[in-house]
């Protein structure tokens, strides 16, 4: 088996900032398109987020390629519409484009600048200008960052190279991971902004609800995952599966798998959310003053989604650095003359 | 000029001319039934490279891992300093009692799943079913190496690089030809040729690689 040394730590944080970024625009959509008039700058503020996410992970793919300026030359470096990596370039840019102009909008109707351009002949608030603007955008935006999070897995399941990433589970988990991430990274931001727009109580049950949610189907295919590569023997492809599955699991990178990946970034905000949620318990049946139940909440609500990224990050790093190469010729060499 | 006594022409002459006749017609039939037997044996050679599958075929029993092939591929392809080796020849112990070898590089596979995951549609696969790369438009992402069962694309400071059957060599290899690893094997270890060809002359012995790719090498060994 070969351990794969080409794809560092620049796609692995490439494919997390990617995911991240598709999860933000996802909860940020989600939260604007339900409850809209409320939680305004944690909106913005993570549509921002999600931008900077997807323009730094772009970043970090162009300076990893051999030939960055050549890369940069889009029509050229990805045209060929066989390699999944055509698809989630080309996705990226549409995302970056409107996940920006959705950050630009909302910027725009928070801040409400003097300009001449932006004043209605008809009376109406930048708010209700740019209401239809920003749904159509963000249904835009929705599938394509749907697609992100699913590319992020499925760039790594189209290299059949390495039989440890070539499974279906593994776009379907990271997306999952994508999803999970991008709440955390709101609730962060909601914690981080509660002074200035406190995120109404509406929109904080619903995002508990997706951690949980998450968190349960990511650990199912975290599971399935490792099952489905680590299985088979039979082969040189189902060793090298093998091989990595249990360099994950019981090797080199198992501290970090079981302490970082399952630990820090699954049981932990389980079980800060699971608190956040017996405070609210209280606080809504009067047992805890509303002020000291927020500020708990808010401190494990910011525990756990730390967690989530710390272990969302970790993930794909260790699923990047554990993938082997098959060493087909050897195996059929040995076994012909032994 | 003859008188009514003599014959015109002599028995000495007449016998000289009809053996300078006999060798001509003689002569004749063998060139051209030389000929003929080429006609032949060229109608059961490959007349279709640019269709053809062609394979490295790899004696496991010849190859003594004196790494020529290497050296010959760094040489005529020209490769700088800090591009990495082609070929690589590995070595295995045969139940601890002797040291063999085995000299591999590019499959040319059938499938390639290099060629399907470029982005940049750098890599083709062409006449002789080699599969080249262009390092013109190559950006050096790297998926190909992911891609790759074999672990075979390496990268300079260039682009990808790989074996390409000499197509770019100093002096270049036509598609079919012997490429200078082949020619360099004083063992008969490495071989080129029709895949279907290699597998019909080496029969049990021939044993071709598994991948999803289809690749297109085959591992000689005689058998027990």
């Amino acid at each position: 088996m070969l351990q794969q040394s080409v794809w560092g730590w620049e796609p692995a944080l490439y494919i997390f900032l990617g995911g991240l970024g598709a999860g933000t625009f996802i909860t940020a959509t989600i939260l604007r398109l339900l409850h809209k008039d409320s939680n305004k700058l944690v909106i913005c503020v993570s549509y921002w987020a999600s931008v900077i996410c997807i323009v730094f992970g772009l970043i970090l793919l162009v300076t990893d390629l051999v030939e960055p300026l050549r890369g940069l030359v889009m029509p050229a470096a990805f045209s060929h519409w066989t390699s999944v990596m055509t698809y989630g370039a080309w996705a990226l840019l549409v995302s970056t484009i409107d996940f920006g102009l959705c950050a630009l909008l909302t910027a725009i109707e928070i801040v409400n600048p003097p300009w001449k351009f932006l004043q209605s002949k008809h009376g109406e608030t930048l708010e209700q200008r740019f209401d239809k603007p920003l749904r159509i955008l963000g249904w835009i935006g929705l599938p394509f960052a749907i697609f992100v999070g699913f590319y992020t897995g499925l760039l790594l399941f189209g290299a059949p190279g390495i039989p440890f990433w070539h499974t279906i589970v593994l776009p379907f988990l990271f997306l999952i991971s994508a999803v999970d991430t991008g709440v955390a990274l709101v609730e962060l931001i909601s914690v981080i902004l509660t002074k200035k727009d406190k995120l109404i109580e509406q929109s904080h049950r619903l995002l508990q609800k997706f951690t949980f949610i998450n968190i349960i189907i990511e650990l199912c295919l975290i599971a399935l995952f490792l099952c489905v590569v680590g299985i088979d023997v039979s082969t040189p492809e189902g060793m090298a599966g093998h091989a990595s599955t249990m360099l994950l699991v019981g090797g080199d990178y198992a501290p970090f798998f079981w302490t970082i990946v399952i630990g820090i970034g699954l049981a932990l905000p389980f079980i800060m959310n699971l608190v956040a949620i017996g405070i609210g318990r209280k606080k809504a049946a009067g047992e805890l003053a509303p002020e000291k139940a927020d500020s708990r909440t808010n401190a494990f609500t910011f525990i756990g989604a730390l967690g989530v990224e710390l272990g969302g990050c970790a993930l794909r790093f260790l699923v990047v650095y554990a993938g082997m190469h098959p060493d087909i010729v050897m195996e059929a060499f040995k076994a012909l003359i032994r | 000029m003859a008188t009514n006594s003599e014959p015109l022409v002599s028995r000495r002459e007449l016998l000289a001319g009809a053996a300078a006749v006999g060798l001509t017609v003689v002569g004749s039939t063998i060139i051209f039934g030389d000929t003929s037997a080429m006609a032949e044996e060229s109608e059961s050679a490959p007349k279709d490279v640019e269709h053809t599958q062609y394979a490295f075929a790899m004696n496991v029993d010849r190859c003594v891992g004196c790494e020529h092939c290497v050296r010959a591929c760094r040489y005529y392809n020209e490769l700088s300093d800090i591009t990495p080796d082609r070929r690589h020849v590995i070595h295995a112990d045969q139940n601890y009692v002797m040291v063999r070898h085995v000299s591999y590089a590019c499959m040319h596979c059938v499938e390639p799943s290099c060629l399907m995951v470029c982005p940049a549609g750098a890599i083709s696969k062409g006449a002789a079913g080699i599969v080249d790369f262009d390092p013109d438009r190559c950006i050096g992402c790297k998926y190909c190496y992911e891609a790759c069962p074999f672990d075979i694309p390496r990268y300079d400071n260039v682009s990808m690089d790989k074996c390409n059957v000499c197509l770019r060599a100093n002096p270049p290899i036509a598609p079919g030809d012997m490429p200078y690893c082949v020619q360099a094997c004083m063992f008969g270890a490495l071989h080129w040729g029709p895949l279907d060809e290699i597998m019909k002359e080496a029969g049990d012995q021939a044993h071709r690689l598994e991948a999803v790719t289809e690749p297109a090498g085959v591992l000689i060994k005689l058998s027990e």
